[in-house]
């Protein structure tokens, strides 16, 4: 009782504190619960916040950034904008990311010839209020400017901005030292670059699931209102659904 | 401003009309178009063959077998003939803007300011016979102050006449009374008083004239002579919807012409909505006091007459606005219209059109900042090969989205991305050496990546019945392969030759 007590009272500090910001805090009903209650716990609202940026990092985050999208436009019969930069010979593909949940017929693509376009197609797709939500291809975390500016974008719309984020510092580790190395390390979630996403995501392959499932290691490295977590989970293409992978299932 | 108008006379419209589809050999022999009046067939048209053979338009077929017994006939088709003027018409916009219908047979160009352009009026008379008796048509043609006089000087008197300013009055003289276009039955009974000339009118005590003769005999006269004005219904008008508004004062506010802009498109909304169209393109120029003009153009992923979404359209655009010291006029076209049928307000559709149309106003948005043709959507093609699935086509010219065609199969686990065209990867060891194993490293795009798992292969055969020149090299096994840093990949070995392709990433 005493427990649920606390939570209640964080909660209206939550708020209180949201509202000392620039916006109140996401009302009931403005979360995307992912349907897996550790992640949703971890996320502290009971799912993903609309209406702001979430960063996805990681082998296999266009998978992950798919299928949140997929559910998004599902959930409210939108279109996902995927804002595509113009890369050499490689092209986002609709069966692919149809069997990550993401109708194609749903999807819309806009393709950008650098970055500035690209940030620009992303601000108008998130400030218009058009698109359930908004995909960000880039290598890059987009710098504190760009960044703020896409959030007031997503804030003022209600759009969900999922960036596409390629965290360099691999690299700049030392990991060529440990070619052969089995751990796709990221970097430690202390090191990572600023940015005015509310949740970060790291989504790495796992081993490979059997069939039609895709099976991913799946960290949040931080989130505003909650706390990190790391799972593994399976995607399943066949019933287009996430499902938790037990540790003991090892 | 003294005005000045081309009367263009095609008194063969209808013949040549056939003429143009049947060719030289038809139009050498006498022909005529028919139609049927009552229990009669009347002559409707007749061609220069027939003219020379002494028929006239308003004979009896029976009369004019009687006359020419070789005479061809087709039925008349008035409905093509007023479509053909009416292309006629938009041929001569290239003298001038101003063009309008002269009953069924003839057009009138407003010329005022466009003479010099051509070398004079008596040139660009020349041009238009020149050029109309080129394209097949018999023309006949006079510039006057007014539009009535020159129609009466190119049906009743010389062809290519060109009535000089301030002398319309002495041109008629001479010409008889039908040249003003009356009914019949005052032409007679004009006749029959012995005014047989234009010039017998003149003198003659208004008032009388026009209890006697109507007053439609007295308008007819004034108008020729330049005393009453004559609606001039052009044509360009129903071609492309346009807006004008001038202001007193010159403006240069961003928000003086956003309220500028905003009249003009709700003219331009309500003009729109009594045709039953939306606009494709629209454009706006800003004529500014020095005597230039700025152009700014939108385009619409739809036919669109809403307001506010064009305003919103033009609001980026109009940022890049100089509008220097000042803008006198402003005039809003929309050469580009297509039929919007009126939206039926139901309960559960108003959610589906909301949201369709939140999409197409994002398609518009990025359409008029990015280009339309980087605004893309995928449509699904029915075939199993990984690179001919599907096909990308501008978000504008696709249909709506999850239409009939749209199946999209989920049943297989496919890569997010796809190359265009599969690359070819060095492989260690090469592909020759082992059949239906995975390479242990490959080198791609100047990087090796080590193999650390492997799943596979999917063996994908070619579509038989067509001829791909990329699958010419035969079926292919793919691998989905992941590297040791955790980066997946769809490695494909073709056929013959054997060699490793990358074709797709997921990630």
């Amino acid at each position: 009782m005493s427990r649920w007590k606390s939570r209640r009272n964080l909660q209206q500090l939550r708020a209180a504190v949201a509202q000392i910001g620039r916006r109140a805090a996401a009302p009931e009903g403005r979360v995307l619960p992912l349907d897996l209650v550790p992640l949703d716990r971890a996320l502290g609202e009971g799912g993903l916040r609309l209406g702001v940026l979430h960063e996805v990092s990681g082998t296999a985050a266009d998978g992950f950034a798919a299928v949140v999208a997929g559910r998004l436009a599902s959930r409210s019969g939108g279109a996902v904008l995927w804002c595509v930069l113009a890369r050499r010979g490689v092209e986002l593909y609709p069966p692919g990311l149809a069997a990550l949940g993401l109708d194609p017929a749903r999807l819309l693509q806009v393709r950008c010839r650098d970055r500035a376009a690209l940030l620009a197609a992303a601000e108008e797709g998130l400030r218009g209020g058009g698109p359930a939500a908004v995909v960000v291809e880039g290598d890059r975390v987009p710098d504190m400017v760009a960044g703020r500016r896409l959030q007031l974008a997503a804030e003022d719309g209600g759009v969900t901005g999922l960036l596409l984020v390629r965290h360099g510092s691999r690299r700049r580790h030392g990991a060529r030292g440990r070619r052969g190395a089995v751990a796709p390390e990221g970097p430690a979630p202390d090191t990572l670059p600023p940015s005015v996403a509310v949740s970060r995501w790291r989504a790495d392959h796992a081993c490979a699931g059997a069939g039609a499932t895709l099976r991913w290691r799946l960290a949040l490295l931080r989130c505003r209102a909650g706390g990190t977590g790391e799972w593994e989970v399976d995607w399943n293409a066949k019933t287009l659904r996430l499902a938790l992978v037990s540790p003991a299932g090892d | 401003m003294r005005r000045r108008f081309v009367s263009l006379w095609f008194p063969r419209l209808a013949t040549d009309r056939v003429a143009r589809d049947r060719g030289a050999a038809w139009s050498a022999r006498p022909a005529a178009t028919t139609a049927e009046c009552g229990n009669r067939i009347l002559l409707t048209g007749i061609n220069r063959a027939a003219e020379e053979a002494g028929l006239a338009p308003g004979m009896t077929l029976a009369d004019a077998r009687a006359v020419v017994a070789g005479l061809a006939t087709v039925p008349a088709e008035p409905a093509a003939e007023a479509e053909l003027l009416g292309r006629l018409g938009r041929w001569c916009g290239r003298y001038t803007p101003l063009v309008a219908r002269d009953g069924p047979d003839g057009l009138f160009l407003d010329v005022t300011g466009c003479a010099h352009l051509f070398g004079g009026e008596a040139a660009l008379l020349r041009d238009v016979m020149a050029r109309l008796d080129r394209l097949g048509f018999a023309v006949s043609a006079a510039l006057a102050d007014t539009a009535a006089a020159a129609r009466a000087v190119a049906r009743f008197a010389a062809p290519g006449t060109v009535v000089p300013p301030g002398s319309a009055a002495r041109a008629l003289e001479r010409l008889p009374v039908a040249a003003l276009g009356l009914d019949r039955e005052s032409a007679a009974g004009l006749a029959h008083l012995g005014l047989r000339r234009i010039g017998d009118l003149y003198g003659l005590p208004r008032g009388s004239l026009a209890a006697r003769f109507g007053r439609a005999t007295v308008l007819q006269l004034d108008r020729a002579l330049g005393h009453a004005a004559e609606p001039f219904d052009s044509l360009r008008d129903d071609a492309i919807p346009r807006e004008r508004i001038a202001f007193a004062e010159p403006i240069g506010a961003r928000s003086d012409i956003d309220a500028a802009l905003g009249h003009l498109l709700g003219r331009m909304a309500a003009r729109l909505e009594r045709a039953g169209r939306g606009a494709r393109r629209l454009e706006l120029a800003c004529h500014r006091v020095d005597g230039t003009a700025q152009m700014v153009a939108v385009g619409t992923a739809r036919p669109l007459r809403d307001v506010a979404a064009l305003a919103r359209l033009f609001r980026e655009r109009l940022d890049h606005l100089d509008p220097g010291f000042g803008i006198e006029a402003m005039i809003l076209c929309a050469p580009g219209v297509e039929r919007q049928a009126p939206a039926q307000e139901t309960l559960d559709a108003a959610r589906a059109a909301a949201d369709a149309d939140g999409i197409a106003s994002l398609v518009e948005r990025l359409g008029n900042r990015f280009g339309f043709d980087a605004v893309l959507r995928a449509t699904p093609i029915d075939s199993h090969l990984p690179d001919r699935a599907w096909r990308l086509r501008p978000a504008a010219m696709a249909g709506e989205p999850g239409g009939a065609a749209a199946v999209w199969s989920t049943a297989i686990l496919r890569p997010p991305r796809l190359l265009r065209r599969p690359e070819p990867v060095q492989a260690e060891p090469g592909a020759e050496a082992h059949d239906l194993v995975p390479p242990a490293a490959f080198r791609w795009r100047g990087r090796r990546h080590v193999v650390r798992r492997a799943e596979g292969p999917e063996r994908i055969a070619p579509e038989w019945w067509r001829a791909d020149a990329h699958w010419a090299s035969g079926a292919r096994d793919y691998w989905c392969v992941e590297d040791e840093a955790g980066r997946r990949f769809w490695l494909c070995c073709t056929g013959r030759p054997r060699c490793w392709h990358l074709h797709g990433l997921f990630a």
